[in-house]
């Protein structure tokens, strides 16, 4: 007899090393929502099939032999980062669970509750996977993204703004990993220079007293005339040739032939202008103008990105 | 249908409670029991190996999943030596987990025979709890 399995059914893989755990997991997703399920004994053999066929979900014990459940989530960080993770959970096994659940799995399940919670919860999850993939596919067909921020002189909200644009340039499949991280750093040194140098024009001399000087002096400058009223300006446009940025403050600008070459070795060990020096290196070309308070970042996107 | 309580059995297994907790699955509760019957003496001799061994995790990982196992048949004793093998294990006493798992062993004895008795006749129903 032939079974038909719906293309939409979930694949689940349960991972335990007791047999008598998998079979309850298995029979109450199969019974509720039809989920094919594939099954292994430890991390190590659920790495290999993961690796040949990628599941919808992972649902694992935790204390096993070979691999256990921590180590399985953080190799499946690194293999697929979204796919999702939900730990059986049993007295014994509980710091090992909160490890994991730092390390990046989506949920949790008491062993002792499989019955009550397991299959709300995969239902849960699966859901929220599936709706991230597509919203994944939306940004994956968005061609070009554009958008101009003011900032007052508050530094705390600048890791969030270079986080919402590298979400973006991520999810519209411009950038990878490492490219992101270093998107992140080339705007983070950008806009604290424009913040810092350029609209409270505070030397880097002062950071390096030893003292908190600079940052005592950044917090009355910004209550203060006339760097009180100037903004830092960022324009960004990504789209499937190159990530744009311009990064604009309010300031009186600098000599921008004092900027270090990045070719010469020499200057990487030199304490000044090294946030240049990073922004040069991970861009592919970098723009002053005149005045110096205003630097274009270019970074062009490599085809293989998308 | 037969009523099982739990204490009147001197392994105290509780058939019931693992019929309310499996919705009454009687497949499921038949598989399980075959399962145990099966891995239960499995993890016993993992344990006095473990022990030969001084395989510290050997006797930790044998002492949890026989817990696990354990605990889907009410069977509080046999947990209870279980859970004390794993920690156990754990802290390297080797010497003092060997009378926790002779026990243990004597125990599971029990508890299959009852199993196994039970596989044979129909298992407890519980008709009208939800799956």
């Amino acid at each position: 007899m032939s079974i038909l399995i719906e293309p939409s059914a979930p694949v689940i893989l349960i991972v335990d090393d007791s047999p008598l755990d998998r079979r309850v997991a298995s029979s109450l997703l199969q019974s509720a929502i039809g989920a094919v399920i594939r099954t292994a004994a430890n991390g190590r053999e659920a790495v290999r099939l993961v690796k040949k066929d990628t599941p919808s979900l992972v649902l694992t014990d935790l204390l096993m032999p070979e691999m256990n459940g921590l180590e399985l989530v953080q190799e499946m960080r690194a293999l697929h980062p979204t796919l999702p993770i939900i730990l059986m959970t049993a007295h014994g096994s509980e710091e090992l669970a909160m490890q994991a659940l730092r390390a990046g799995a989506a949920s949790y399940v008491p062993k002792a509750l499989l019955a009550e919670h397991l299959v709300l919860t995969v239902e849960h999850i699966l859901t929220s996977a599936r709706q991230e993939r597509r919203r994944n596919r939306v940004f994956e067909c968005l061609s070009r993204y554009q958008a101009d921020f003011e900032l007052d002189n508050d530094p705390t909200l600048v890791p969030h703004i270079i986080g919402h644009v590298q979400e973006k340039a991520h999810r519209m499949g411009l950038c990878d990993e490492n490219d992101r991280i270093r998107l992140g750093v080339a705007l983070e040194e950008s806009l604290l220079n424009g913040l810092y140098h350029g609209n409270l024009e505070l030397s880097s001399d002062l950071r390096q007293d030893g003292s908190n000087r600079f940052n005592e002096l950044a917090e009355q400058r910004r209550n203060l005339a006339p760097y009180q009223d100037r903004r830092l300006h960022l324009s960004v446009q990504l789209d499937r040739e190159a990530l744009k940025f311009v990064i604009r403050d309010e300031g009186p600008g600098f000599d921008t032939s004092q900027v270090p070459d990045p070719t010469d070795p020499e200057n990487l060990l030199k304490a000044s202008g090294r946030g240049l020096m990073l922004i040069r290196m991970f861009m592919d070309e970098v723009k002053h103008n005149a005045t110096g308070n205003q630097i274009t970042l270019i970074k062009r996107v490599r085809p293989a990105n998308y | 249908m037969k009523e099982v309580e739990t204490g009147a059995d001197p392994a105290g297994v509780d058939l019931d409670a693992l019929a309310r907790r499996l919705g009454g699955n009687r497949g499921l509760i038949g598989d399980l029991i075959a399962i145990f019957l099966e891995e239960g003496p499995k993890n016993l001799e993992a344990i006095q190996t473990g022990i030969r061994r001084k395989d510290s995790e050997m006797i930790r990982l044998a002492g949890h999943t026989l817990k696990g196992s354990l605990s889907y048949f009410g069977t509080k004793q046999a947990i209870g030596l279980a859970s004390q093998i794993e920690k156990l294990g754990r802290e390297n006493e080797f010497e003092a987990v060997k009378p926790f798992a002779a026990e243990l062993n004597r125990l599971i004895g029990v508890i299959s025979i009852d199993l196994q008795q039970w596989s044979d006749e129909p298992i407890p129903d519980v008709r009208g709890v939800s799956p």
